[in-house]
Parts: structure tokens; sequence; C-alpha cells
């Protein structure tokens, strides 16, 4: 039996105390009388007298002294081990892909024979799942009574490219009532097991893996390159087979059969742990392009499809007239590479409040359709110098990266901009943000750059780059064509499109909703995705499992860690069983009332 | 202890000084007595003739009528008594219960008693109930002179009253002054009180504590002669129960009194201390309150 309190015993003194003080109050007294011959009874009494008042006393004693001996007992928090059938078990799987590495040999193929024999031995425990992957997402409940292992198994692909395990088990010991939690991995905990309960096994075996863990494409058809890096993770060197094969650049799973071009083999030498980065130049025009490496313990890391990264970059209006102004935003717009200045469908306009012939402004703003962004630059005559404190909006796109310390921010006080303050001085909006309808934003920036130094410091290329990037984001088309395995990407998708087709590498395909413009896709599988939307919108993507830490499986082991606890395991539970000697007191004091009630009644005849 | 008992026969004779004895209703009879009797006897006083009957004493044939008259008739005398008083005084532990008023109670009775016999001129002797009934010495002066009367008797007083009678005198009233707690059958004793005995009074005295018993709660009960003991929580049930026991014991006394001719009354020791009331005996005529 376990006490929860157990200091409560201490209540065991008043037993003594008690038994003492009815001692001293019922302690007889020498009482002489004449004669005895009258206090002998010839038959018992009913009640009083001598016999049966002896029996009285000490039945109302021991009751008393019962019921506060289980009063104490309730008070300690008595737990008292009962077979309660095996309490319900958490089952948290490792989703990361090393758990598939050596194929039919796996450590998810391991840990999934184990769980079935486990169960098997346990039908009638009720087993709720978590996927312990780059988040963790519990699968289901498995009832009592059910053998099979339901959809878990199926959704057990072990496509994540990393497997938050600890938040996982927080997950799986927060879901209540599971005392037993068994974790099915490949490595050991990364600390000792501090909280009881948790049964850790690893089916994981070392081996040396040669992986892909970071690949990109040169932006733009002008640049025809890749970037891949190659890591041996091995103990000793090796020499691995690289394969470049370009696939037409207007290849889909839908288009018309093409003769692809012919591969590109390199031979890279990689010292025990060595990882290297390879630029691989690709023929002008190449489209998708699939790097492989030699198939090994882990096919997952050892290709990765690169698709081209064609997006345009941002149109620039540049309207600024005046011209330190007007050059100081030039060469941070040339800088970034990712504008390109134009006088038509620009997609951002820069303006410094000078409307230039054939350019209608609506308060100040220039007017447009709702693709085209404005910047524009608001020059007070009258302008005061700011050098901080600066109040930033850390949450907005533009504030990113920004530093104003020391920065000379030269301003009027009013009139006041219009738009929400990103950046102010004080009670002075320097940076403003409005949205219009349809999605356009106006960008106000007052700024007096003859009496600043903003334009000479590292904030402005900062603050440019800002700009081009928080107009790109809104942009129809992928921010990169290529992402990681397990990724959420959120898809920008043209007005006017409501539904968007997805085409999973796998060959499965279903319809998603847009939301907010966007459509939002797991990348659940390495391979290619296509979407389509509307007439003619498609876009493209492809996810790769590049992850060093999956890739790795040095460090992969087999072993069991922690364990249940020996009453959950043979299903015996400390049950609280404060109730039962609460309900045994109420008892026993409703008989002592009914004795003293009696008592009392007699006396009164 | 002696001078306590004497201040208890002081305080009765000083009591008793208010009472005198009724002369006995039956027929005493005495060589010289103090009082006229209603029968005929042997007194000199002249009361009446009659014819003689045989078996009269030829003493008292009137000779001097018989020449005159030829016939035998008898003087009749008026019988002359002179009553005599026996004090039984039950010397058993009982009668001197620890913790009350029963041995002063006692004492001071025997002695009140006694003083009111010989207020009426009654002769009187003492009789102590222990081991056996002997005769007090002293027993027939005043009280004051009676020196110690013993209440330490470890014996029940009624089976020694069997065994060991009392030699009392014939035609003499009788007083028993006891708690007649004990067991057995009142009848023979007081059959043996009534033999020859012109008046036999019962006067049972009890403590306070007899009557209503000991306080409620737990007690253990030592009785005063034989030294028994016995545990019993006390409660109103239980003491009325012995109450009820109590009071079936005096009517069984009552009634074996009544058919025996005798008189029994019940004082209570510390009542009877603070008031000396006796009126239940002056109401049965046995005493009489003598004029102030």
């Amino acid at each position: 039996m376990i006490f929860t309190l157990p200091w409560a015993f201490l209540g065991m003194a008043a037993l003594p105390a008690l038994a003492a003080i009815y001692l001293l109050r019922s302690r007889s007294r020498n009482r002489p009388v004449s004669s005895l011959m009258l206090w002998t009874e010839a038959t018992r009494p009913h009640a009083g007298g001598r016999i049966l008042k002896r029996l009285h006393v000490p039945l109302i004693l021991l009751l008393e002294l019962a019921t506060l001996a289980l009063l104490v007992l309730a008070a300690t928090g008595p737990h008292w081990p009962m077979q309660g059938g095996r309490p319900p078990l958490a089952v948290v799987l490792d989703d990361s892909f090393s758990m598939r590495a050596g194929g039919d040999a796996s450590p998810r193929a391991a840990a999934e024979d184990y769980l079935h024999r486990l169960l098997a031995d346990e039908p009638d425990t009720a087993v709720r799942f978590v996927l312990a992957g780059a988040e963790p997402l519990t699968l289901g409940v498995r009832s009592r009574g059910d053998a099979r292992l339901g959809e878990a198994m199926d959704r057990w692909t072990c496509g994540s490219p990393a497997a938050d395990l600890e938040t996982a088990v927080t997950h799986a010991m927060e879901a209540g009532g599971h005392e037993r939690v068994l974790v099915l991995t490949d490595h050991a905990p990364a600390s000792d097991l501090a909280a009881a309960g948790i049964l850790w096994r690893a089916f994981g075996r070392s081996r040396p893996n040669a992986a892909i863990i970071h690949a990109a494409r040169a932006r733009g058809p002008d640049d025809p390159r890749c970037l891949v890096e190659v890591a041996n993770f091995a103990a000793d060197a090796r020499t691995v087979t690289l394969t470049i094969q370009p696939e037409p650049a207007d290849a889909a799973p839908a288009a018309p059969a093409a003769r692809p071009p012919a591969p590109t083999v390199q031979r890279v030498r990689l010292d025990a742990g060595e990882r290297r980065p390879l630029v691989i130049a690709l023929p002008e025009g190449a489209g998708a392009v699939r790097v492989a490496l030699d198939a090994d313990a882990l096919p997952l890391d050892d290709q990765v499809l690169l698709l081209p990264d064609d997006r345009p970059p941002v149109r620039v209006d540049l309207r600024v007239v005046r011209d330190p102004l007007r050059q100081a935003l030039r060469r941070a717009l040339e800088a970034t590479g990712r504008a390109r200045l134009t006088g038509r469908e620009a997609d951002l306009i820069i303006t410094d409040g000078r409307p230039p012939a054939g350019l209608s402004l609506f308060h100040g703003t220039p007017a447009g359709p709702p693709e085209r962004w404005s910047v524009t630059f608001v020059v007070d005559e009258k302008a005061e110098a700011f050098i901080g404190p600066f109040i930033i909006d850390p949450t907005h796109p533009l504030c990113e990266g920004l530093d104003l310390e020391s920065v000379i921010w030269a301003a009027a006080r009013e009139p006041a901009i219009p738009g929400t303050p990103v950046i102010s001085a004080g009670n002075v909006a320097l940076v403003t943000d409005a949205g219009r309808p349809g999605g356009r934003r106006d960008i106000r920036i007052r700024l007096t750059p003859d009496l600043s130094n903003l334009t000479q410091s590292t904030n402005w290329p900062a603050l440019v780059w800002n700009l081009l990037a928080y107009r790109s984001a809104h942009l129809p088309g992928l921010h990169t064509p290529n992402v990681r395995l397990g990724a959420m990407v959120l898809v920008p998708v043209p007005a006017g499109i409501e539904t968007v087709e997805v085409r999973a590498p796998g060959g499965g395909a279903e319809s998603r909703t847009v939301h907010d413009g966007r459509v939002a896709l797991h990348t659940a599988l390495c391979g290619r995705y296509d979407l389509a939307g509307g007439e003619t919108w498609t876009e493209h993507l492809a996810a790769a499992a590049l992850a060093p830490a999956e890739s790795d499986l040095r460090a992969a082991e087999t072993g069991d860690w922690g364990a249940w606890d020996d009453a959950a395991d043979t299903g015996l539970t400390d049950r609280p069983v404060a109730w039962l000697a609460i309900l045994l007191a109420a008892a026993l004091l409703v008989a002592h009332l009914a004795l003293v009630g009696r008592s009392q009644g007699e006396q009164t005849l | 202890m002696p001078d306590t008992h004497t201040d208890a026969f002081e305080r009765g004779r000083r009591a008793g000084i208010r009472y005198a004895m009724c002369p006995p209703r039956g027929a005493p009879s005495g060589l010289v007595g103090a009082h006229l009797a209603n029968r005929p006897g042997s007194s000199l006083e002249f009361m009446d003739h009659r014819s003689y009957q045989p078996g009269d004493d030829l003493r008292h044939i009137d000779w001097a009528a018989y020449a005159r008259s030829d016939r035998l008739t008898v003087k009749v005398y008026r019988h002359e008594v002179n009553p005599h008083v026996d004090l039984l005084v039950d010397g058993s532990r009982s009668m001197d219960l620890e913790g009350t008023a029963k041995g002063e109670a006692v004492r001071a009775l025997a002695a009140l008693l006694a003083t009111a016999a010989r207020n009426a001129s009654f002769s009187h002797r003492l009789w102590h109930g222990g081991d056996t009934w002997q005769m007090r010495p002293n027993g027939s002066a005043d009280p004051v002179t009676w020196g110690a009367l013993p209440l330490d008797a470890p014996t029940d007083t009624g089976r020694t009253y069997l065994t060991s009678p009392p030699r009392l005198a014939p035609r003499g009233m009788r007083f028993l002054l006891s708690d007649l707690l004990w067991m057995g059958e009142p009848e023979r004793i007081l059959a043996h009180l009534a033999e020859a005995a012109t008046t036999v009074v019962l006067i049972q005295l009890l403590a306070g504590a007899d009557v209503d018993g000991p306080p409620h709660g737990h007690a253990r009960l030592v009785d005063s002669e034989s030294g028994g003991r016995r545990e019993v929580f006390l409660d109103a049930a239980s003491l009325r129960r012995y109450r009820d026991r109590l009071a079936r014991h005096q009517q069984h006394w009552h009634r074996a009194a009544k058919q025996a001719g005798a008189i029994m009354t019940t004082l209570v020791a510390e009542t009877f201390l603070a008031g000396w009331d006796l009126e239940p005996l002056v109401a049965a005529g046995v005493l009489k309150v003598n004029p102030l």
C-alpha cells in the first residue's frame, strides 16, 4: 500500500489520547453500599445495568477508535495495488526517414513487428499512436479488443526530415491516462529518461551512408547551375558516383514523352565523415535536373530533383525624381538582383510624391490595379532629424534585419502619413503600411535624405531588400520550387482560381481549396508536385530529403532504455482507497450514533 | 470513636425528651407495675366482683361475700403493669455505611427510644446484634452511659438472629432497629420477635444512598459487610430497577410485619437527624409527644 501523505499518520496520536480520555472518564469509582443483594439481577436486563453496559461502553470506544483510525487512514491518501488490467499505452512512432534505412530490415519494419507482438499479448489494451515527425501528430486510438493496428501503420510512412520525439512523448503523456509510453525509434535517447513509465526501444543499426544533404538551383535561366552538397557518413573514405540527369524544360507527367538528355556522371572521393559542396554546371535551357548517388542503405537521401527556378524578378517602376534619393534607390535595387527596373506593368512603383506626367494620384499615392504596390517617399522641406529611439514593428516584413541604432532619420512631424506605423520615432510615423482592396498595399516612407544618413547606412539595402521580398512574397508563383521534404509550402495562386489540382509524387491527385489566395501543400513525399488551376495556371515544386541528421546513420543503434512501472507492466495499478476508508468510517459513525441514541433514550425513561 | 457514639447518644437523648412510650395495648404482666392494665390482674386496686369459675385463684375468693350470700364470688383487681422495652440494634457494618449518617442515626434513634421509654417509666434493655445477639452492658441505664455501640459486625444479622436469638423479656415492647437489607424470610424473624411480645416495632433505618442509589456513571459497588465488589455502569435505567427492587423488598417486610402484628416504619438517616421526626410511630400509638 502506498500513502501519498504519510505525515497524516501523525493523526494516529489521537487514538491513545481518545482512549486515555475515555478511560479516565469511564474509570470506576468505589461506591460502598449497604448490601449487594439489590444489585444482583436474576435475569440480564435489556439495557442498562451491569453486563450490557459493560459491553456498550467498550463497543462505543472501539467504534470511535476505529472511526478515527479510518479517517486518519483516509487522510494519508492510501493507494492499494489492484488488478485492473494493463493501463492504456501510448506509442510514439519515429517518423523520420532514417527509420527506412536497410530496406526490409529497416528499423521501422523491426519496430512494427515488435509492436504487433506486443499488442497481440495485450488485445484489451487501448493504444494511442503519436507520430513523431517534425511536428508531432496524434493518429488515433486503438480501442480495447481491436486486434488490428488500424490506419496508424499506414500513416507511419517515415518520410519526415526530423523526428521531434521529445515533444511527441510530451504529447503522449499529456493525452491523459497513459501510464505507459512506448517510443519506437532507431537511436538512443538524447538524455536520461527522467520521466517514469517511458520505454524507449531503438531498432536501428549503425550503417555507412552517403547522402545528398543540400541541393539548390541557381535562379533564372541565365545561370544554369546547381549546388549539391554530398556527405559520406561512414567510418571509412569512399568514392561516390554522382549522376546528373537533366530533364526537358517543359517536362511534366502529362507531357508527351521526350528523349531525355544524356546523364553526366561525376566520381567524388570523400573522406570519412566529409561533406563536400559541388557546383554542377547545367546545359543551357536545362529543365528539371535529377541528381543521384549510388544506392546504399538509405535510398531516400541518394537523389534529389531540382526544378528550374524561373521565377521572374520583381518589376519595379522607379519614379523618384529627387536625385540623391533616386540614385540611392537604384543602387540598392540593382544590388539585390531581384528587381528589374521597368516602366510598364510594374509590380512595385516607387515614387517621391511628385506625380510624373500621365500618372494620377490618389491621396498622393499612385493609383493602379491590385498587383501594383506602391512605395511613396514623403520628402519634407522642413524636416527634423531623429536619432532615436525608433519604434520598430518586429513582425512586419519590412523590418527584418533592421537595426536603426546610430541612424539619423530626418522627417517632418506633420502632417501625419496614413497607414499602420511600421517604424516610428516617438509619435512620428516614419514608415507606414496600408492595405487596399484587392490586396494592394501602399507603403509610405517619410524621409528627407539630405538631413539623414539612412541611405548611407547598412539599413538601406536591407530595407530595399525587404521591400522587394515583401512584394515578391505576394506575387503569384512559388518563392522557390525546390523545397525540403516535410515542408509546408504556401503556393500563391492567381486571383480567380478557387481550387487547385495537386498531383503528388506517388501519382495520387487531389483537389485543394484556395484560401486567401494561397494553397497549402505539405510535402510528405520526395519528388515532384504538379499544381494546376484555372485554365492555364500551373506550378511545380520538388521535395527532397535533405536532412543531414537523418542521413547520418552512424549513431543508430538497437536497445532498450527506461522501463514501465512494475505495477503498470503487470497490470497492477495503485488505486486510491481513501473513499473506502471514509465509507467505513461513515458506517461506523452511523452505528455509533445508533448506540448513543439508544442509550440516551433509555436515560430518559 | 466512643466520643462520637456518646455524642450521638446525647443527641438522641435530647431529642427523646419530648417523647414517651405509650403503654402497650396488649396484656403485659408484671409483679409490680406503674400502669393499670385494661384487664383484671393481681394488683391491689379492686376493680369488681364476679362469680367464681374453676381455675380462679382461691386466694381471691371473697369469703365474706360467700358468708353473706352463700355464693362463691371472687374479687377482681385491675392488673397492674410495668412495661419493658427491648431495643435490638442491628450491629452489622451496613448500619454504619461509609459516607452516610446511618451510624449516627441508629445510635441516636436507640438513645431516643430509650429516653422515651424512661420518660414513660418503662424499663429497657439494649441488645446488639453481631455474631450473636448480646445485651449491652449499661443498656438499661441512661443512654449517655452506654459507651460504645460498635456497628462493625461483618455478618448477616438476620441469620444470627435465627441461630442465636436474644432472650427477650416476655410481654415487652420490642424495637428492632435495622436496615433490613439481608436475604432471608422475614416471617421467621418476626414470628420470633412477636412471640410473647406486646408490641413489635420494626424501624428500617436507611441512608439516603440506600434509597437513591449511587450517582450515575461507572461504579465499583463494595458490599460494606462482605466486602464483595461489583462493576456496574449506573444510569437512570439501572437505578430505577434498583429502587424497584428495594421497594419490593420493603413490601415483603411490610407484609410479613402485618401478618405478625408488628408495626414497621422506614426512616432515612439524614432526614431523621435533621428533624427527629417520628410521626409514624406517634401515629401508630407507640410513642406520644410529651406536652411542653
